[in-house]
């Protein structure tokens, strides 16, 4: 009995340590450091500044791209990736050679952000790359892609939705899966059309699928930094910059720790006022 | 009349299927096939599809002068470790939630939960500085130990031991097992679906990780291969026969394990999803 007793204390001690010394350690100082002018070869002479990093993010035009450049590439990848995921899942479903295309379709999804990024910018380069030539062909102007401010994040996005299909795929027809057939025969036998019984029951009864996708796309979403450091390192200029290249351009390259540690609280903010709303949401809305 | 409506419909969306599969596939074919081709085909126009001239110089040039072996036995060793660790964490911290009762279990796993959302840029800086302080810079232990346990992953384990019939347990302990021997003989085989997903997507994440390993190393030779990618793009840019070739080498030994389990891979994915 004794052994039992004693036995989640000696397993979690060691895993309760870990969370103080790389989670919850990081995280306290994240927040003070921000509040600092934190000097890296003299820790305790760094000056106390309070809120002026803060101040100085928001007037600042990089950030603000940043801040910008992030919620275009998370709402675009949501509004834009979900529904195509369903989509495909639902066109794919009742196919006899389903797990085939299944298996193409979620295969980009297991390679490096790092390299579909950098297959995909030798595919938009503006000179000699395949998509132009294609645009040509057809008759169409060439553009710049990642090459012009105006495109890039746009450009970043669609590669994106384009590696990811599969994991929205995925999940969708396992959930379609779990719906049990007589729900759709009784409707059908009642004489409703597909597209009813899609809005009244299939979506419904998918909505914790919907919601598990719509959280990790989201908090993954916010986080993107691989593939615009690999296809654009920010560019041109700063207009492809997003809040998680930008705190590590400012650590790494400008070594501001405090204001790229502001910028990262921020972040956590926004990231923690949606997530608690979309649940929420969610909660109301589907859940009878 | 409505069974040929019906057939139409299912050839149109056989159709569309194969489009879609085609836009998934044309893009890797294109860069096998460019990875063959010599630097000054690969940037031709207009574009060939096979390589006129067929080379396996660029590949050489990579593995021999460019150091691409030495990332490769990087990463395995980083992402092996790593998968290795969290499968054990997992798997034993997530047996502890799901069948002990202890005092602060609720604001523990609360805690744990909560981890999940907070971005990892938040605590990259601070996680810099004590890797720094720690002279772990430039290690495989900077590169493994702040990675190697996962919220997610005692999560996962957790929903999936709840699962199992406590009278499995309670028989064994009867029987005078010690706890350890319960996790090892009833809670590891019966968990094997899920502790094979979350081994899967753990190695994924671990292999195909910039951001870290981006931090941590600052000499070529410590470069994990996502990492030696994304150096040959920001170093020889202009060169993209080295660039393609490279993200060739890098995807290939991913596509190779997914092409024989990818199965498990989207069971796995699947399972996940559902147990959520």
């Amino acid at each position: 009995m004794i052994k039992t007793k004693y036995f989640p204390i000696v397993v979690l001690l060691p895993i309760v340590c870990w969370y103080a010394l790389f989670f919850i350690w990081p995280l306290i100082n994240s927040i003070r450091i921000g509040f600092y002018e934190w000097n890296i070869l003299d820790p305790s002479g760094s000056p106390f500044v309070g809120l002026s990093n803060y101040r100085e993010l928001f007037r600042d035009d990089v950030f603000i791209t940043s801040l910008i450049n992030t919620l275009k590439f998370v709402f675009f990848r949501i509004i834009i990736g979900i529904p195509l995921g369903l989509a495909v899942a639902l066109l794919i479903l009742n196919l006899k050679l389903r797990n085939l295309y299944l298996g193409v379709i979620f295969s980009p999804y297991t390679c490096s952000v790092s390299a579909i990024s950098i297959l995909f910018i030798w595919l938009f380069q503006p000179t000699f790359g395949l998509i132009n030539f294609l645009l040509k062909w057809i008759g169409l102007p060439p553009q710049g892609f990642l090459s012009a401010s105006n495109q890039a994040i746009y450009v970043i996005t669609a590669v994106d939705i384009w590696q990811s299909l599969g994991y929205t795929v995925v999940l969708y027809i396992a959930g379609l899966m779990e719906i049990p057939t007589e729900f759709l025969e009784a409707a059908q036998l009642d004489g409703a059309n597909s597209w009813l019984i899609f809005r009244r029951i299939t979506l419904p009864l998918l909505s914790n699928v919907t919601l598990f996708i719509l959280v990790t796309t989201m908090i993954g979403a916010f986080q993107i930094f691989d593939r615009v450091a690999v296809m654009t390192s920010g560019g041109p200029g700063t207009s492809s910059y997003v809040l998680s290249y930008f705190i590590y351009r400012y650590a790494i390259f400008h070594m501001r720790l405090s204001y790229a540690c502001a910028a990262a609280i921020i972040m956590f903010l926004i990231i923690l006022i949606i997530s608690i709303f979309q649940i929420r949401i969610f909660r109301r809305s589907w859940e009878y | 009349m409505r069974q040929t409506k019906t057939f139409k419909m299912s050839f149109l969306k056989e159709i569309i299927a194969i489009i879609i599969s085609l836009l998934m596939l044309i893009p890797f074919l294109w860069m096998f096939l460019s990875s063959f081709k010599t630097s000054s085909e690969i940037i031709q126009i207009p574009p060939t599809f096979f390589p006129k001239k067929f080379t396996l110089d660029t590949y050489k040039y990579l593995l021999e002068e460019l150091n691409f072996w030495r990332y490769f036995i990087n990463s395995t060793i980083v992402a092996g470790s790593i998968t290795l660790i969290i499968l054990f964490s997992s798997s034993l911290v997530g047996f502890i939630f799901a069948k002990f009762h202890f005092r602060m279990k609720e604001i523990l796993f609360l805690g744990i939960l909560s981890s999940m959302m907070v971005p990892f840029a938040v605590v990259v800086i601070p996680l810099y500085l004590l890797m720094s302080s720690l002279n772990w810079i430039d290690t495989y232990t900077g590169l493994i130990v702040p990675m190697c346990i996962s919220s997610f992953g005692i999560f996962l384990m957790r929903q999936f031991i709840e699962d199992i019939p406590d009278s499995l347990i309670e028989a064994a302990r009867v029987d005078g097992a010690s706890e350890w021997w319960i996790y090892a003989k009833v809670i590891l085989p019966l968990s094997k679906p899920v502790a094979s997903a979350l081994g899967i997507f753990t190695f994924m994440g671990a292999w195909n990780n910039l951001f870290w390993p981006l931090m941590v190393v600052t000499s070529p030779g410590m470069r994990t291969l996502t990492l030696g990618i994304a150096s040959l793009q920001w170093e020889w840019g202009i060169r993209y026969d080295l660039v393609v070739t490279g993200a060739a080498i890098s995807v290939i030994p991913v596509l190779i394990i997914y092409a024989i389990a990818h199965r498990n891979f989207i069971q796995g994915l699947a399972l996940t999803g559902l147990k959520y």
